[in-house]
């Protein structure tokens, strides 16, 4: 991009934001969850590693084998194959399917916030399976050895912090899906502009892959 | 009052002469909404500017406070030693945490490249207005919270000195959330003491940091989409501003680095809530691990603070030299990769943490490369000024004091790149020094000097000449007898954080105290001056016979900035103006297009194509000025 | 105005290297025997003591000269070799700090504009490719020998040779804690001249930083981990040490003294120093009370209860004996021995109202007679000394052998040492 494209825009006239703008923008703004994002699952497999020692591999199976858990990525991934279906639909002005996966999405995003919220609060609530404390044995100058204790980090809470923050972004997701409902009601769509809708798609296939990421790492690392 | 005189307004086009009484952006439309909730990025730029500079003056204020405590070796706030220290802990934190999350970091890229960055486009906003708006915003609410915390941390010092010690523990149980007790952390927020031992308010402060943060990036995305997407026609890579080459870069390390500093201090929030086990190694975490994810934002932060003062001097230097810059594109290639080596090198922090003596190794040496880039920008600027035509006004003063205090704060940060010295320098007034002489000296001259170099162009009027040159010289003299002693101070031993100290350091530390006066003295000339100069001359629109587009529209701008989006050329074709005389004593001296330039100019509608002829005029062939 | 600058800057720069090379010691600011019960009195009383005793020089500048006049004096096998790198990244710096400030200024003098209607300067470059690279390459060679003189200074600095004495260094809110081969438990840093001494270093609670200005030697003490360092005292005397990581209100009370001695009096000095049952200035045994004393201070209860009733993060030791203590979970008790025994060695059973669970346990670390001696001293502190008084008096069983009943006890105890 060597030259730039000129600048057509004017405060007063809205929209005239150009769309690639728009959409470059977003891919930024993507970029920049991916390091958010990026940079849990770095500290995670960090302290994953860690508590090692005193966390038997396995421990974190019993929240992981939860069912919750694989209906609710099940969910995301349907969310993501109809918003993308939706934004199919739009770009042919098929209103009637396009608005149909586009309710279909809401609902499916809603699900998923449904489902996980319990999970959550089992994280959150959960004690962690025996020793939570391992010693070690450090020999002092004097010569006499001490025992210190080794303490675990409590992984389970972590984990909640770790989907908290996803799932606040599948919050800010919903609401932005909620925007692109209305206005879609409301006709402001069509096969040229439908930049809302693609930007909704993005959003949506991006929290997916974090998604799975993540569960990939809990499941890899548990 | 008069208008401006025709010979001024020559070479801008009819159609963006604004008349300067009746339509400009800061008469536009009137009302306290108009303002609050502006889509105008020049106002945007005037809410930040008020905002930040509170910010600044509210830092500076503590900054005198813990310098007076400094006075004497004794405790000299208090009887009672524990409150002396645990005011002076606060004294430094707030002063700490306000200076970088609310002044330094916003500073340049949020009010100077606000202002300036559209208008040297040649555009008329930004690529999102309201994202900006909403950036200035959540910038305000990150400032409410530090402002709650000054609030509590206030009223529970008063209650703390005059209550009997239980009846203030029985207050503070019952009142204790709604004032937080100021923040004792230190701005770095080290765990396990932020997590498990402050009492103070450190969760609305890293809160506030959390949130600031966000308005960091939301500005850098807008900066960097509208680099991208709005240049004119005419305005390739190389033919940018120096500034918007800083802004771009500054705007990248925002965007890639922030987000960790907001995961980092979201987690510190976890930890103290709900005691996980991340940073606590009682619970099984690891407080060096804190210190990784910390600098991994806060070194790439630095050079947030640092490459667009780094910029503004590029870009004030060629027209106070009258002369193009030197090495257009080292200077612009330098900044990319300031900004790429920035993410490397955190390490340097924690030498003396106990990570591995490989890890140790390999950090100094990366510290080291982003020393280059730095040598190469300064090494330009001192060949722009050979032999160029220097006019030693006030924006120059501040540009010579920025060089002057980035040559030494930046060598000095070799001192605590080597390993070995910094073993010993670490956590002394050493490295106070260093980084005072690189962000509060480097960014702070370059603001000022932005300031002053952009006054005629933000408020349509010039500035008192005289009053400007005492105010600056004043600053760079009490600045530099402020820091320079705390050089030697470090590296006899006197470590940082102390509220209390040996005698030894006793001479050094009253130099440094009346050093503070002295500087805050001529920080005070500075704001009176420049608030006086807005009673002074009228500007013309183009002050200083720069060739960036902003000049190229009336001072100040209309609403609109631009009727007619000028042609962009080579940014320093400097040669392209002339100076003319004022012919009506209230407007002041300016420049004019040379004639032979003019008639393409004004028929440059939109549109209008610019050949490129290569980089700038080169030697021996100055007469061949691209973009006519 | 510029020269103004350049002068002033000059001046400053006579002046600190003039001042520098005077620095005065460290002299002992007030130590009227009036004062003697101020802690910082005492400390200097201590200090002066060791200095006659054991023969340790007491002016600070006995070490060697540094290169660099800013640096503070020369004392450990490392310390010459950092000076000697930072010799050289002085000389850069001082010598680019001219180079570019002198053509700056010179510059800026000499191209000055002298009227506006000057014309612009013609036919000066804009680029050089040449220029570019010389002022490229010539720094990074530069830095590049900056990196390998630190680095080959840092790798020597990190392996201790395998003789080394080993000290554990424990850190904890306020004071620092020493414990030699022989379990020997000071709070000041006491080493014989010309041997290695490896540290092993760990925290109790918060980070902290051993620093010793004149070893040139610094590292963190970091909860968790066993950080180590070593350094050879090349120099007889007394140097400061500092802990240079912020650690809460009394980060800057954090210092202790770095004594080094000459020949054989190493030894003496730790056993006299070690023997906390006796008085180390008077040479006669401590009374209990006494003795508690000096652990509050060495143990480091210091850092949190205050003895006099001022508030710091802990309950102060005022008073608090036969006091009505509120707990957390709304329990009351008195504070008698059985409390005051309990609240030291699992101070986590029961939390005091207003404070958290931050006090250490000390099981392990204090033996009956030290935790007796503590108790004395705590209840010595109040003025109404309670009806427990009398079961107060039963002392462990080895205790009344060593240490000679002290009479009267009372209110003038308290007064003696507040
Ligand atoms: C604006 C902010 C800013 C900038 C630009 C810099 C720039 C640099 N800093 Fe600084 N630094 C800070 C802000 C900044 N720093 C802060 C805030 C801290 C402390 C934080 C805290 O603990 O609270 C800190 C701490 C800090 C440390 C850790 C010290 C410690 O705690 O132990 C180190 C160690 O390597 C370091 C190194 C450097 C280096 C090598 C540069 C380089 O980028 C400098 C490059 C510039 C030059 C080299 C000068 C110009 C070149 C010439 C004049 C030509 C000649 C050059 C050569 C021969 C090479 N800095
Ligand atoms: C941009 C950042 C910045 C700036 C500008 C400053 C400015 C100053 N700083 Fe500070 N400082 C820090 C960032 C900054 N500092 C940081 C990050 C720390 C570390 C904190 C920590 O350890 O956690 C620190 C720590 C620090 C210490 C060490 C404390 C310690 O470790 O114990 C000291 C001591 O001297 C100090 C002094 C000063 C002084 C005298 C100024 C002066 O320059 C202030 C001058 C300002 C004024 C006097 C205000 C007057 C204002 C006006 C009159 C209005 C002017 C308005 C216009 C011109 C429009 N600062
Ligand atoms: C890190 C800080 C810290 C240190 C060091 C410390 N304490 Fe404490 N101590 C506390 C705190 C906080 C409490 C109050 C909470 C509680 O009851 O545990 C306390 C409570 C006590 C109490 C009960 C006091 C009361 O008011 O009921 C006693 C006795 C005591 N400490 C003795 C000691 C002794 C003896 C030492 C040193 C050998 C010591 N402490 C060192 C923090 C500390
Ligand atoms: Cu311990 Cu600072
Ligand atoms: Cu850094």
């Amino acid at each position: 991009m060597s030259q730039g494209p000129g600048s057509p825009y004017r405060p007063e006239e809205r929209h005239v934001i150009p769309a690639r703008a728009q959409t470059f923008g977003m891919i930024i703004f993507l970029v920049t969850l991916s390091i958010l994002f990026a940079s849990t699952m770095l500290l995670y497999v960090l302290l994953r590693l860690m508590a090692q020692e005193a966390y038997p591999p396995g421990a974190l199976r019993g929240i992981l084998t939860n069912a919750k858990l694989y209906t609710s990525t099940l969910i995301v991934l349907a969310a993501s194959l109809t918003v993308h279906m939706a934004l199919l639909r739009i770009r042919r002005e098929r209103w009637q399917s396009f608005f149909r996966w586009l309710v279909a999405t809401d609902l499916l995003a809603l699900a998923f916030l449904a489902v996980q919220t319990p999970a959550m609060v089992q994280l959150l609530t959960s004690p962690l399976p025996e020793p939570l404390v391992t010693v070690q044995s450090v020999e002092r100058v004097t010569g006499d050895t001490i025992e210190v204790p080794r303490p675990a980090t409590n992984l389970h809470r972590l984990l909640f912090v770790l989907v908290l923050l996803h799932a606040l972004h599948v919050i800010g997701g919903v609401a932005y899906l909620w925007v692109v409902t209305r206005r879609a009601l409301r006709g402001l769509y069509d096969h040229e502009h439908y930049v809302g809708v693609r930007h909704a798609a993005m959003y949506w296939h991006f929290l997916d892959l974090v998604w799975l990421c993540m569960f990939g790492t809990f499941l890899v690392l548990g | 009052m008069s208008t401006l005189n025709a010979p001024l307004l020559a070479g801008i086009p009819e159609a963006n002469r604004a008349d300067v009484h009746h339509d400009n952006y800061l008469t536009h439309s009137r009302g306290f909404v108009s303002w609050a909730f502006t889509l105008d990025h020049k106002r945007i730029a005037i809410l930040y500017l008020v905002g930040v500079m509170s910010m600044f003056a509210i830092g500076g204020i503590f900054a005198l406070l813990l310098r007076l405590e400094l006075f004497t070796p004794e405790a000299s706030f208090s009887e009672n030693p524990a409150l002396n220290n645990d005011l002076y802990n606060q004294f430094f934190t707030i002063h700490g945490a306000v200076m970088v999350f609310l002044f330094i970091i916003p500073a340049i890229p949020a009010i100077i490249g606000n202002f300036v960055l559209p208008m040297m486009l040649g555009a008329k906003d930004v690529a999102f207005p309201r994202l900006n708006l909403l950036s200035f915003w959540i910038w305000a609410l990150g400032a409410v919270f530090f402002s709650w915390i000054l609030l509590g941390g206030g009223i529970t010092t008063i209650a703390r000195v005059n209550m009997e010690p239980e009846a203030f523990l029985a207050w503070r149980n019952a009142w204790g959330w709604l004032f937080p007790f100021g923040l004792d952390t230190g701005w770095t927020f080290y765990t396990p003491y932020s997590t498990t031992q402050s009492t103070t308010g450190v969760l609305p402060a890293t809160m506030g940091a959390f949130i600031l943060g966000f308005s960091s990036i939301l500005t850098g995305l807008n900066f960097i989409a509208s680099i991208h997407m709005l240049r004119p026609k005419g305005m390739t890579w190389f033919r940018m501003p120096l500034f918007l080459w800083g802004i771009y870069s500054t705007a990248i390390i925002q965007v890639l680095a922030t987000p960790v500093l907001a995961i980092t201090l979201m987690l510190l929030m976890a930890e103290r809530a709900l005691r996980i086990g991340i940073f606590d190694s009682t619970l099984g975490g690891d407080p060096v691990l804190y210190q990784h994810f910390f600098w991994f934002y806060s070194h790439p932060a630095v050079y947030i603070m640092i490459l667009p003062g780094l910029a503004v001097v590029s870009e004030i230097l060629s027209p106070m030299c009258r002369k193009h810059i030197f090495g257009y594109s080292f200077i612009a290639l330098s900044s990319i990769a300031i900004a790429f080596f920035s993410f490397i090198v955190w390490g340097h922090h924690m030498f003396t943490s106990g990570q591995s003596p490989l890890v140790n190794a390999i950090f100094s040496l990366l510290t080291f490369s982003v020393s280059i880039p730095s040598a190469v920008k300064v090494f330009n600027w001192l060949s722009t000024m050979y032999r160029g035509r220097i006019m030693l006004l006030t924006p120059m003063w501040y540009v010579m004091g920025a060089i002057l205090v980035f040559t030494l704060g930046g060598l000095t940060g070799l001192h605590l790149a080597t390993i070995s010295t910094d073993i010993h320098f670490h956590d002394t007034y050493f490295v106070v020094a260093h980084f005072h002489y690189v962000m509060m000296g480097t960014t702070l001259f370059a603001l000022l000097a932005a300031f002053y170099y952009w006054y005629p162009k933000m408020w349509g009027r010039m500035y008192p000449e005289r009053w400007g040159q005492i105010g600056a010289i004043v600053t760079i003299i009490g600045f530099n007898v402020t820091f320079l002693i705390q050089f030697v101070m470090g590296a006899q031993g006197m470590p940082r954080r102390y509220a209390t100290y040996e005698t030894q350091y006793e001479f050094y530390h009253q130099v440094s105290t009346v050093g503070s006066w002295i500087l805050g003295l001529g920080l005070l000339i500075a704001l009176i001056n420049l608030i006086a100069g807005r009673k002074g001359k009228i500007a013309p629109p183009n002050p200083w016979g720069a060739n960036t587009l902003e000049w190229q529209t009336s001072s100040p701008p209309p609403h609109d900035n631009f009727k007619i989006t000028p042609a962009a050329g080579d940014p320093y074709a400097l040669r392209r103006w002339r100076f003319v005389h004022s012919n009506d004593p209230a407007v002041a001296d300016g420049w004019e297009l040379k004639p032979e330039f003019r008639a393409r100019q004004e028929a440059a509608g939109p549109g209008h194509r610019v050949e490129h002829r290569g980089m700038g005029d080169h030697l021996g062939s100055p007469e061949k000025t691209p973009g006519e | 105005m510029k020269l103004l600058l350049c002068t002033m800057i000059a001046i400053l720069l006579t002046g600190v290297t003039a001042l520098a090379q005077d620095a005065p010691a460290t002299r002992p600011t007030t130590a009227p025997a009036a004062e003697a019960t101020d802690p910082k009195a005492e400390k200097l009383a201590m200090i002066e003591k060791i200095q006659q005793d054991f023969d340790v020089p007491a002016q600070r500048d006995t070490g060697l000269e540094s290169p660099n006049f800013f640096m503070p004096q020369v004392a450990s096998e490392a310390a010459p070799a950092t000076d000697a790198v930072l010799a050289y990244i002085n000389f850069v710096t001082v010598f680019f700090t001219i180079l570019i400030l002198g053509l700056m200024f010179f510059f800026a003098w000499y191209y000055r504009s002298r009227s506006p209607d000057q014309p612009d300067p013609e036919g000066v470059a804009t680029h050089s490719t040449t220029l570019e690279l010389t002022w490229t390459i010539i720094p990074t060679c530069i830095v590049l020998i900056m990196f390998a003189l630190g680095f080959r200074d840092f790798l020597h600095q990190a392996v201790p040779p395998p003789n080394a004495m080993r000290v554990e260094v424990h850190g904890r809110m306020w004071s620092w804690q020493f414990t030699y081969p022989d379990g020997t438990v000071t709070e000041d840093m006491h080493l014989p001249v010309g041997e290695p001494v490896q540290f092993i270093l760990t925290s109790e609670d918060v980070i902290h930083s051993l620093f010793v200005p004149a070893f040139r030697m610094k590292k963190d003490v970091v909860p968790g981990r066993f950080n180590t360092i070593w350094a050879v005292p090349t120099v007889e005397g007394v140097f400061e040490v500092y802990c240079t990581e912020y650690c809460g209100t009394g980060h800057s009370d954090m210092l202790a003294k770095c004594f080094v001695y000459g020949e054989g009096r190493f030894q003496q000095a730790l056993a006299w120093i070690g023997d906390i049952y006796t008085d180390p200035i008077t040479g006669k045994p401590r009374s209990p009370e006494e003795t508690g004393r000096a652990l509050w201070s060495l143990r480091g209860c210091r850092g949190c209860h205050s003895v006099d009733g001022s508030p710091l993060s802990a309950p102060t030791w005022k008073n608090l004996f036969g006091a009505q203590r509120i707990f957390t979970n709304g329990s009351t008790a008195t504070a008698d021995e059985e409390y005051l025994r309990r609240s030291i060695l699992q101070p986590h059973t029961q939390i005091v109202q207003g404070y958290g669970a931050t006090m250490p346990s000390f099981a392990g670390q204090l033996d009956d007679r030290d935790i007796n001696a503590i108790i004395a001293y705590i209840r010595s502190l109040s003025e109404s000394q309670g009806q427990t008084q009398q079961s107060g008096l039963e002392l462990g069983p080895g205790e009344s052998q060593s240490v000679p009943e002290v009479e009267p006890r009372g209110p003038a105890a308290g007064q003696n040492r507040p």
